[in-house]
């Protein structure tokens, strides 16, 4: 995947933008904005169109992006997407910006297909929509503090973004299964810093490929998780792990090495894989599950210990807890 | 002049703080009230309804409007009447909700009167809120529920008086929400622990009064159901129970219905409380009647045995009334297209669902 070379496409005026200024106008008539909202934003529903309205672009500038449904809800038919226009308020409301298309949200409106994310430091808001083909047509725009519009991101479409601290996360759907991969995250997508795969081998056994550069090697290597016993509830687990040169099969596991875990009590799904990946390449636990900054989460997931033994690589990144090297 | 004015002002918040002690069942203290109104009102602090509605975008003149944030929702528009613009403000918990935890969220009903909002009237702690309308009087009805507890809560709802603007209890629900089709008031259930069985109790309905008590309909998760209704010719209150041979809530096709009749002794352990579910069968206060056994013949494997036919057969009442919408007037049912049902047993019973049956009249 090429980040940041997906064309910036600026949306088509559309044929009907007279009309869709005044829905998205008479959407928002009796706001009037007193104070800043914060953080959280309003929504607003009134008839077939929605809003959200607060400090969008993460300033003190109060706007409304407003979703105007042409179509209605008809029962039974496949709904049309929606038209994102943006608002500023300035003693008023005042159209600024037809943003283009997004998906419908559900006729009872609790579903929302379209959101705003928001990016803890350096503050910054992400409109955020899939549009209504199956979920694959990923679209992105940054709520630009500097114009006060919504600029297109030019990420990947074919991928679901996420934020979190200074990483960025695609989670984009091959033949199989779902990829992650995290990036290093200034203005744009940087250095990719680790990928990886899930693998279901069967009702409760899953294998996790991860993708990572090998600084000694200089090549690209990748770590194969396997959980070996793990019972729900236990606090004991066993993983195998696998070391192959990126592009070697690795169909019948080979066991390089073997972690025990002791665990807290506490959510016990995919806590090894995340231990496995934090340790290989430094990324949180929302960047590794493809979480936003804003979103809540229990965080990383530490065991009492991990034992390791086999490769003695292995033994040196995954044993915990850290046993410090002495000084020669 | 001045004093007069004053006292009449401090008359005006007195009667609406009583009253809104009286509407809320909380013991809430007026100045905890007082407080959930001044809460109420820095949610509406943003809404300032235009003068002049771009209305004429939309199919009504000022369509009712929602705002949500993480504060509360609120409504508001024309919502009762043309002439005045209403809001009503639910104010989220006081803090997120821990699983199992059901805190209040409380209700307060204000007016838009010479540019700002007025407190109207305190509903307490009240959501899950909905809004429907009749063309008959009253028009305008509020629903909503609280839950208290997993398997406990209640549901209230109010009207909309026109001559005093306020909403006015109508204590039709004992339990669970009601609907109103035509000239019926259908209670349904709650929510309490059986969740698969679908209970309605259906009223007479008149100028806002619930009426007389007509029929139950009662059917379970595996496919039983009764009617319970004041029979036509011996105007004692009978119950008639289908049980037969389901899988999956499914009629086995060919397999008998064994149909039992009974007198049921009181009526208020129909109406009004809560349904014994499983204990009507068996009930020691009813008395067995008649006892039969039918086999509805042409039902394929995949339909459930005619619950609603029977309801129409017994009653004499429109099915629709089973339908869960809100309906201003009921249309006539359908022309009758009996299923094909044999039964053996009872005389009365066989006579009952005998078809065809010429000129076919409602009891």
């Amino acid at each position: 995947m090429v980040i940041g070379a997906e064309v910036k496409r600026v949306p088509e005026k559309p044929k009907n933008l007279e009309l869709l200024k005044k829905r998205a106008l008479a959407a928002m008539e009796d706001i009037a904005p007193n104070e800043t909202r914060g953080k959280g934003f309003a929504k607003i529903i009134v008839g077939d169109d929605h809003a959200l309205w607060g400090n969008i672009f993460a300033d003190s500038q109060i706007a409304a992006l407003v979703a105007v449904n042409l179509q209605g809800h008809p029962e039974n038919k496949r709904r049309e997407d929606e038209n994102l226009c943006l608002l500023l308020w300035s003693h008023g409301w005042k159209f600024y910006q037809y943003v283009g298309k997004v998906s419908p949200y559900s006729n009872d409106f609790k579903e929302t297909d379209w959101m705003i994310n928001q990016r803890e430091s350096p503050r910054e808001n992400y409109v955020l929509s899939s549009l209504d083909d199956g979920g694959e047509n990923h679209l992105s725009w940054l709520c630009d503090p500097k114009t006060h519009t919504l600029i297109p991101t030019g990420w990947p479409k074919d991928a679901l973004p996420s934020i979190s601290g200074n990483t960025i996360t695609f989670i984009q759907r091959n033949k199989k299964n779902l990829v992650y991969s995290i990036y290093q995250l200034t203005d744009q997508p940087g250095k990719r810093i680790v990928s990886f795969h899930d693998e279901i081998l069967d009702f409760d056994s899953i294998k996790t490929a991860i993708s990572i550069w090998d600084s000694h090697l200089k090549k690209m290597v990748v770590w194969h998780i396997l959980s070996k016993s793990h019972r729900p509830g236990s606090d004991v687990e066993l993983c195998s792990l696998c070391k192959n040169e990126e592009g070697i099969d690795n169909e019948n596991f080979r066991q390089d090495a073997v972690i025990e875990f002791t665990w807290r009590k506490g959510p016990d799904y995919a806590r090894a894989k995340e231990y496995v990946l934090w340790q290989l390449s430094g990324a949180s636990s929302h960047a590794i599950n493809g979480r936003w900054d804003e979103e809540k989460e229990n965080g990383m997931r530490i065991p009492i210990s991990a034992k390791v033994t086999g490769l003695p690589e292995a033994v040196e990144l995954f044993t915990w807890p850290k046993v410090e090297k002495k000084a020669e | 002049m001045c004093q007069i004015l004053r006292c009449f002002a401090f008359c005006v918040v007195a009667f609406g703080i009583c009253s809104a002690v009286f509407a809320g069942d909380e013991d809430l203290s007026a100045k905890q009230i007082e407080k959930i109104e001044m809460k109420s009102l820095s949610l509406l602090r943003d809404v300032m309804p235009a003068s002049s509605p771009m209305g004429f975008l939309h199919k009504q003149s000022r369509p009712l409007k929602i705002m949500k944030t993480p504060e509360g929702t609120v409504w508001w528009g024309n919502l009762f009447t043309k002439e005045e613009i209403v809001a009503l403000v639910n104010l989220a918990p006081a803090h997120e909700e821990e699983p199992g935890e059901h805190l209040p969220r409380y209700l307060s009903f204000f007016a838009w009167q010479k540019g700002k909002w007025v407190f109207r009237q305190f509903l307490g702690n009240v959501y899950n809120l909905g809004l429907n309308y009749r063309n008959d009087v009253p028009s305008s009805f509020l629903q909503g529920s609280r839950r208290i507890g997993r398997n406990t809560g209640d549901h209230l709802s109010w009207y909309y008086d026109v001559k005093t603007g306020r909403l006015i209890r109508t204590h039709f629900e004992n339990w669970g929400p009601f609907r109103l089709a035509g000239n019926y008031l259908c209670l349904t259930r709650g929510f309490e622990a059986h969740l698969h069985d679908a209970t309605i109790w259906i009223y007479e309905y008149k100028d806002g009064r619930k009426g007389e008590f007509l029929a139950r309909f009662h059917s379970r998760d595996d496919g039983s159901s009764d009617v319970v209704f004041r029979d036509h010719k011996s105007h004692k209150m009978v119950g008639w129970y289908f049980n037969g041979s389901y899988k999956n809530g499914n009629y086995e096709n060919g397999n008998p219905i064994s149909v039992n009749v009974r007198e049921i002794k009181d009526i208020d352990n129909l109406v009004g409380a809560k349904i014994r579910v499983g204990d009507d069968y068996d009930d020691e206060e009813s008395r067995q009647i008649m006892r039969g056994e039918m086999v509805v013949e042409g039902v394929d494997y995949a339909e459930s045995i005619p619950s609603a036919e029977f309801f129409e057969i017994l009653t004499g009442l429109n099915p629709g009334l089973l339908d869960t919408e809100w309906q201003n007037e009921l249309s006539a049912p359908p022309p009758l297209k009996r299923s094909n049902i044999s039964v053996t047993g009872n005389p009365e019973i066989v006579k009952r669902f005998q078809w065809p049956k010429e000129n076919h009249k409602t009891p």
